[in-house]
């Protein structure tokens, strides 16, 4: 039998065993001096321990009877604010979210310095069109085409 | 099912039906063990009587809901755990020092300086492990809590209070080891 593990020596010591694991660790320590060595360091840590006593202060019923008599007599909280409650709060952090946005946005993009507003949106816009226009053309089928053509086909080798 | 689970659970139920004798009942039962569990976490006196009238009002707002899947008294200890965090986390926000002076006040009066110097020990020995170790130490050995029991008033896994059980009688044998005689 392999020795005992140290949670079970812990709750031997504390005689907390049920009965049939207690009946085959005894008999285990009985015949292994390793254990019974461990359970004995056991049984010594498990007493120091009792050496911390606490009593307790008053007795409290009366006063929490009291309180939750009060509690109990309190009106409850209307359904409906309990429903709201969950709402309010995630349209307040969609908000916050939107704020800290449209704030990050600012901060990271300033607008041109002495361009009036309109002419610098229509510029980003004209800038962003062209943009996109070039990207459509380099992966329009012909344009695609001629990048996979020049890829497949290599300069000065002879196709099989 | 042993005679305390079933006493409990009638009184549950008879608090689920609105009989504030019940609560008291509850209270006078358990407010000692919950109040000297309550001590040991918090290490200091002064919010102990706050945290069991707490935990006892939270007890009375659930007694419709409560299943007793589990003994009762593994449920409030797992309220009383909740509790002593949040006072502790509010404490050290307060820049309170938590135990100075706090374990004599709770001792028995009459106890022998060597008693108590024993016990001051033990006392500052446990306060030093990390919180987990320290928490499943106070249910295990002090409120007589088994491994599962342990794991259902934390919610952490069984194999994890296991192992921080034993991690912590580890280092306590070696900060206690001469208390042994």
């Amino acid at each position: 039998m392999s020795h005992l593990r140290e949670a079970e020596l812990l709750e031997l010591a504390a005689g907390r065993l049920g009965s049939p694991a207690r009946l085959a660790a005894e008999a285990h320590v009985e015949g292994c001096a390793e254990c019974r060595a461990r359970l004995d360091a056991a049984r010594l840590v498990w007493q120091a321990l009792g050496a911390w006593e606490v009593t307790a202060g008053d007795d409290l019923a009366a006063a929490i009877v009291g309180a939750a008599g009060r509690q109990a007599q309190l009106p409850p909280v209307p359904t409906w604010r309990r429903a709201v409650g969950p709402v309010l709060r995630a349209a307040a952090a969609v908000a916050l979210a939107a704020g800290i946005g449209h704030a990050a946005g600012r901060w990271a993009f300033p607008r041109g310095a002495g361009s009036p507003p309109a002419v610098a949106e229509a510029d980003e816009q004209a800038a962003v069109e062209a943009l996109s226009l070039d990207v459509l053309a380099l992966q329009s089928a012909a344009g695609l085409a001629e990048v996979v053509l020049d890829l497949d086909v290599p300069t000065g080798e002879a196709q099989p | 099912m042993t005679a305390d689970k079933a006493d409990d659970g009638y009184l549950m139920s008879r608090l689920a039906e609105g009989d504030m004798g019940a609560l008291g009942d509850l209270v006078r039962r358990h407010q000692q063990a919950a109040a000297a569990f309550a001590f040991r976490m918090l290490g200091r006196r002064d919010a102990v009587d706050d945290v069991v009238q707490e935990a006892f009002l939270h007890v009375h707002r659930a007694a419709r809901r409560y299943q007793p899947d589990a003994k009762f008294t593994t449920w409030l200890y797992s309220i009383v755990v909740n509790l002593c965090r949040d006072a502790g986390r509010r404490a050290r926000r307060a820049h309170a020092h938590l135990s100075e002076g706090a374990a004599p006040s709770l001792g028995p009066p009459a106890d022998p300086l060597e008693a108590r110097e024993r016990a001051e020990r033990v006392r500052s020995a446990v306060d030093a492990l990390p919180d987990r170790q320290r928490t499943a130490v106070l249910l295990h050995r002090y409120q007589g809590l088994s491994h599962r029991e342990v794991a259902q008033a934390t919610g952490w896994s069984e194999s994890a209070v296991e192992s921080l059980i034993v991690r912590a009688y580890a280092t306590l044998r070696q900060e206690l080891a001469d208390l042994k005689e």
